[in-house]
């Protein structure tokens, strides 16, 4: 007798990724959508059955990752999948009107709108400022928690507690911080001028501001990669360097940088990927004020999205926003691998 | 819109068999149900004050096991958690407190339950609609804005007052001092205090900002103190419920979403009359806390500063009034006075006191069972009877009915009620459309930069009249 | 001594270093004479390498005192000594290839390009790596690691070159071509090396002199043929030679010219004991026992075990409960099996006798 899983080669289940998408978007497009949703899943799902049932005695071990890939698919695929179908439609979530098809209409809108072009800019600036503080703060708390000194444990810990508490603490710890009439850092120049100190006042201000509070937070997370780097360099070599009579420059060049450069690349990728979303610091401390100086691409998706919902607009930028991350992050992983062949 | 057609079927059949069952009931006792009106509601006094009267007091004629369950939210979550809930379809709520601006996208969205067959329907509740204040009414309840469609009633009514500090304006010394620099006298009482315009309030600000060190009230200041605050925060609606209302107040106008369509934005949001009220607005604001200076004093920050005591002179909304004269919360708890909101004197010598009105309604779902909404309903009723309204109004609430808050024992409840009753009426409100929060979020930006000194009022106005001109063609409110 | 100290390299005074409650040097003290390979040998942890990084400077000593070419250097540092040191781990720069890790004590030491490059193709040429310039150290052999290390130390042309266990990490037979690469290295550079070693093998076959360490001490200093000969104790006695040195109790016969051991007694050696000495060790050599084919006057004994090693085959007897080892040729092994009854015999002037008490040798 025939196994279930003889019926059919695997191209069948191959097949059906396809078909399901099709029938999906026709579901979408031609039914309400609270039928659609159920017509999509349930193609989805005879889709992901196919995988399993052709997978069942080949490939068992699979079967065991099979719970929490369906429950990925659930929680997540799907929902991307979702998101990135009604950017093709005009929907907003906030009515009860069926999704129209609008094909590219969102993605032509989004990229020739100048606000979003304006927002990319105020972007790019603070990733650049405050990724680079960022990486050059933890490089600097590294070399000095890789020497021993006493306290340095109880020292790791508090240097280490930014990165672990929450955004929103963080935030509303600055914006005290930062208060011209209450706030501790107001407190300290009136000291030295008399005056209150009012940072947020300028966009120069507001964007040291941000940076500042993002770099405190994150910081320690460079400072642990780089750790890791620093750590992991034998003992050996710094002797045998001493020996050659090698001098501290050259030794921190050729020896110790060497060590942590992949891992520092490591942090400089999340880092510029963290940036690049950066939302709740910038909410809090200056809801992207002074005007729109401030306002990253980020707080202004989640401004069309929750705010105008306009829900396949923000879906389209979104997932642009997604295709420059990646093509970002492949172009930095491309050269990085580069570099580590030579 | 076919769900709308359906919506009054259903709301007329509602109507009938509520008549019907009302009349079987008198005759047989009724099978009693149990009814959970769930509400979403903002975290804050007057909706814990509801729940706490609901609990105690409330009893269902209908002899059903009626219960009020709100899911208290937290103000700054409180927009994004409710719009979750409707437009997520999952029906949680039967009720809801909701802004007034939020009306038109949830309207449209088709979650608000629209009440005109009920009100049709039930003579109780066209009483309670007609002794509503008029300007509860339109900005609370209709959509579009001052039609006869009816979709909220009052929960909370807010307005815009001035807090004040006793200590500060009722010093003999103080006093003689204001006198002998500007030759007029400092006002003390909430009578004087409520003659105060602008040119008043400008002095204020620049007589009482005083240095650490410098004497207040006889006493040397252990830190800066500032004359006067109003709200300028970049956030939500925080500058533009202030500045509003001085453009109205100077004879300026924002976009009047009731001219649509052929009312224009260009050249009446950026007017002579509103440049010159914004810029009033932009000339205060030298004399408050420099925390102003960040786009960031919004209410909270305000009302935190003034119960901190570095402030001589604030408008804010009633609602923070409670806490500003507890001592657990309040540093000046007993030393604060409240008055009507400055205004702009005429010619003929009245102060123009037109101000954004506060506040919030609540609503009906439109997917509410018959029963559901009926009890609804009656619960609404009881809510505004003049009974629960005084309950509320003594608890610390405000009423919207006429005849409790021009009762004169009104007054006595709490010491800023006197202000609510005579500002209530000058209360005008901004947009109700669904594009309401592009227009905002646009015009706040634009006058934060004003705010911050990146730009002067009339470029502000310019860059508003021109996006909102472009959205609303866009959007076909304008032709 | 001081005086003639003109060819002493590396003088060490009784130098002692602790870490902590651990005691690495105890007053440790041997000479080095210029030129010499001399290897510093013990078991692990004894403080050969602690000995060697005192020399390099990596460590300071607590007590005692150092001297390189009759400088005292004890708390110099490590730039003035011009010493040079081949680490057990090789401690290659891992992202330098083979000829930036040559070029790298040369570039710190402002040596012009033309002569680094020169240089480098010269220790190239003399440890056969000329194929290998451009390979990261990763790539590379144990042996050719090993000897891009030494290299790299010989091509600054220290004074001094220091190899710790630079033997340990290599296979066996890497062992023996590198041994003999070095012994070639030391000749044509005529430099002195000190060579840190747990092998005995290593120790014997390069040291032209060893100092035996024990518990950060040296017991004895000498050419391999005087620590073979006249171990200053057991412990020397029983590191050197393979196998290791039969010892056994004994005592001083009744009338004081002979000794008691368990499986006999045999006419007392040519020695001064000293007065009261009658606890005894006695040290026989297994390569100074003989099997006499059965022939009277022998010590009986029985065969335990046979372990042939080629052309030799170490035999384990039993002789009245006491183990000894011997070393027969394979063609003598051959008639022998385990729990054979053999009898065998010895020189007793061969004997080494010491003070049970204090280890000492008594000659």
């Amino acid at each position: 007798m025939k196994k279930v899983w003889e019926v059919y080669p695997l191209r069948v289940a191959f097949a059906s990724i396809p078909a399901a998408l099709i029938v999906s978007a026709l579901a979408i497009t031609l039914l309400p959508p609270s039928v659609s949703f159920w017509v999509s899943g349930a193609v989805s799902a005879f889709s992901a059955f196919l995988f399993v049932a052709y997978a069942w005695g080949r490939h068992a071990g699979g079967l065991l990752v099979a719970p929490a890939i369906a429950l990925l698919f659930c929680m997540n695929i799907f929902p991307l999948l979702w998101s990135f179908g009604l950017s093709f439609f005009h929907y907003r979530a906030n009515r009860l009107a069926p999704p129209r098809f609008a094909g590219l209409h969102y993605y032509e809108k989004v990229l020739t709108d100048p606000v979003v072009w304006d927002r990319l800019q105020v972007t790019a600036q603070l990733v650049v400022l405050t990724v680079s503080l960022q990486m050059i703060v933890g490089f600097l708390l590294a070399m000095l928690f890789a020497k021993q000194f006493p306290l340095r444990r109880v020292l790791l810990i508090l240097v280490l507690t930014p990165m672990m508490l929450s955004f929103v603490a963080v935030g509303a710890f600055f914006r005290y911080y930062y208060e011209p009439t209450f706030g501790l850092l107001s407190q300290a120049v009136r000291v030295f001028t008399g005056e209150p100190y009012v940072l947020l006042q300028s966009t120069a201000g507001a964007i040291a501001g941000i940076v500042f509070a993002d770099a405190w937070m994150w910081s320690p997370f460079v400072m642990l990669l780089v750790l890791a780097g620093l750590v992991s360099v034998p003992k050996y070599l710094y002797e045998a360097a001493s020996i050659d009579r090698i001098s501290h420059w050259r030794r921190f060049w050729n020896i110790t940088f060497p060590y942590v450069r992949s891992l520092l690349m490591l942090a400089l990728l999340f880092r510029t990927i963290e940036a690049f979303k950066l939302f709740d610091v910038v909410f809090l401390l200056t809801e992207g004020g002074p005007g729109t100086s401030t306002e990253t691409i980020a707080v202004y998706v989640y401004r069309v999205s929750f705010q105008y919902f306009k829900t396949s607009e923000s879906a389209a930028l979104a997932y642009i926003l997604l295709f420059t991350v990646i093509v970002l992050t492949n172009l930095y992983l491309y050269f990085a691998n580069q570099r580590n062949r030579t | 819109m076919k769900h709308v057609n359906t919506l009054k079927a259903v709301a007329g059949g509602t109507a009938a068999v509520a008549v019907l069952s009302a009349g079987l009931m008198s005759a047989a006792p009724a099978y009693a149900e149990d009814v959970v009106l769930r509400m979403a509601v903002p975290d804050w006094p007057p909706t814990r004050i509801m729940k706490d009267l609901f609990d105690k007091s409330y009893k269902a004629k209908s002899g059903n096991n009626v219960t009020l369950e709100p899911d208290f939210i937290p103000w700054p979550d409180y927009y994004t958690r409710l719009s979750g809930s409707l437009t997520s379809g999952e029906k949680r709520y039967s009720m809801a407190v909701s802004d007034s601006q939020w009306l038109g996208a949830f309207i449209e969205g088709g979650y608000y339950q629209k009440l005109n067959d009920a009100i049709d329907a039930d003579p109780e509740l066209q009483k309670i609609m007609e002794s509503l204040n008029p300007a509860l009414v339109d900005a609370y309840s209709t959509y579009p804005h001052k039609s006869k469609n009816y979709y909220g009633f009052p929960q909370m009514p807010d307005v815009l007052v001035a807090y004040y500090r006793t200590d500060v304006f009722c010093d003999a010394g103080e006093a003689a001092a204001f006198k002998a620099k500007y030759d007029a006298a400092l006002p003390c009482t909430p009578e004087e205090m409520n003659n105060a315009d602008w040119d008043m309030v400008q002095k204020f600000g620049e007589f009482f900002g005083r240095k650490k060190g410098e004497n207040l009230s006889g006493k040397a200041l252990d830190d800066d103190f500032y004359g006067i605050a109003y709200q300028a925060g970049k956030g939500y609606d925080f500058s533009t419920m202030q500045i509003a209302s001085m453009i109205w107040q100077h004879g300026g106008d924002i976009w009047d979403e009731t001219k649509a369509p052929t009312g224009k934005a260009e050249g009446v949001v950026n007017s002579p009359e509103a440049v010159a009220g914004f810029e009033r607005y932009l000339s205060l604001l030298q004399y408050m806390p420099p925390v102003v200076k960040t786009g960031t004093m919004d209410i909270f920050k305000q009302d935190e500063l003034f119960r901190e005591g570095k402030v001589a002179y604030m408008i804010n909304w009633i609602g923070f009034a409670e806490s500003s004269i507890d001592a657990k919360t309040s540093k000046v708890s007993d030393k604060v006075d409240f008055a009507m909101a400055a205004g702009l004197k005429e010619s003929d010598g009245s102060i123009n006191r037109t101000y954004n009105i506060g506040g919030q309604p609540f609503v009906l779902m439109t997917w509410n069972d018959e029963t559901t909404n009926t009890e609804a309903l009656e619960f609404v009723k009881w809510w505004l009877s003049a009974e629960t309204q005084v309950a509320f109004a003594k608890a610390g609430g405000q009423s919207g009915l006429k005849s409790v808050y021009e009762d004169a024992s009104y007054n006595d409840f709490r010491p800023w009620n006197h202000a609510f009753g005579a500002s209530i009426g000058n209360q005008k409100d901004i947009w109700h459309i669904p594009e309401f929060f592009e227009l905002l979020v646009q015009q706040q930006a634009e006058f934060d930069k004003a705010i911050t000194g990146q730009q002067d009022a009339k470029s502000a106005l310019d860059a508003i009249a021109k996006f909102q001109e472009e959205l609303l063609q866009e959007t076909g409110h304008i032709e | 001594m001081t005086a003639g100290s003109a060819d002493v390299a590396v003088r060490l005074d009784s130098v002692s270093k602790r870490f902590g409650n651990v005691v690495a040097l105890n007053r440790m003290s041997f000479e080095v004479e210029r030129g010499r390979l001399f290897v510093v040998f013990g078991p692990s942890s004894v403080g050969k390498t602690t000995a060697l990084r005192t020399i390099a400077g990596l460590e300071r000593p607590q007590e005692g005192r150092l001297e390189i070419n009759g400088q005292d250097l004890t708390h110099a540092p490590i730039a003035g000594r011009n010493v040079s040191m081949v680490f057990q781990s090789f401690a290659l720069y891992p992202h330098l290839t083979v000829r930036e890790n040559f070029a790298y004590p040369l570039k710190e030491a402002r040596v012009s390009a033309g002569d680094i490059a020169k240089r480098i193709d010269e220790i190239a040429e003399i440890l056969k790596l000329g194929h290998r310039l451009d390979n990261k150290p990763e790539t590379l052999s144990g042996g050719e690691q090993q000897r891009v290390a030494l290299g790299r130390s010989l091509i600054r042309r220290p004074d001094i070159l220091l190899l710790d266990e630079p033997l340990t990490n290599l296979d066996a037979k890497l062992r023996d071509d590198m041994r003999t690469e070095i012994k070639r290295l030391h000749r044509q550079f005529g430099i002195t090396i000190i060579y840190a070693t747990p092998d005995e093998l290593e120790a014997l076959s390069m040291g032209e002199e060893i100092a035996v360490v024990r518990e950060g001490h040296v017991v004895q200093t000498g050419t391999p043929d005087e620590l073979y000969l006249t171990p200053k104790d057991l412990y020397v006695a029983q590191k050197i030679g393979s196998p290791t040195m039969n010892v056994m109790g004994a005592n001083l016969g009744g009338d004081g010219t002979s000794i008691e051991v368990p499986f006999g007694s045999f006419a007392l050696p040519d020695i001064t004991l000293p007065p009261g000495a009658r606890d005894l060790k006695v040290g026989i050599r297994p390569a100074d026992i003989r099997i006499n084919g059965g022939a009277p006057g022998g010590i009986s004994g029985r065969v335990h075990m046979l372990e042939p090693l080629g052309d030799i085959t170490i035999v384990d007897i039993d002789a009245a409960d006491q183990r000894l080892k011997i070393v027969v040729r394979e063609a003598e092994a051959l008639s022998l099996q385990p729990g054979a009854e053999l009898s065998f015999n010895f020189d007793p002037a061969r004997v080494h006798v010491f003070d049970a008490q204090s280890g000492q040798h008594i000659t």
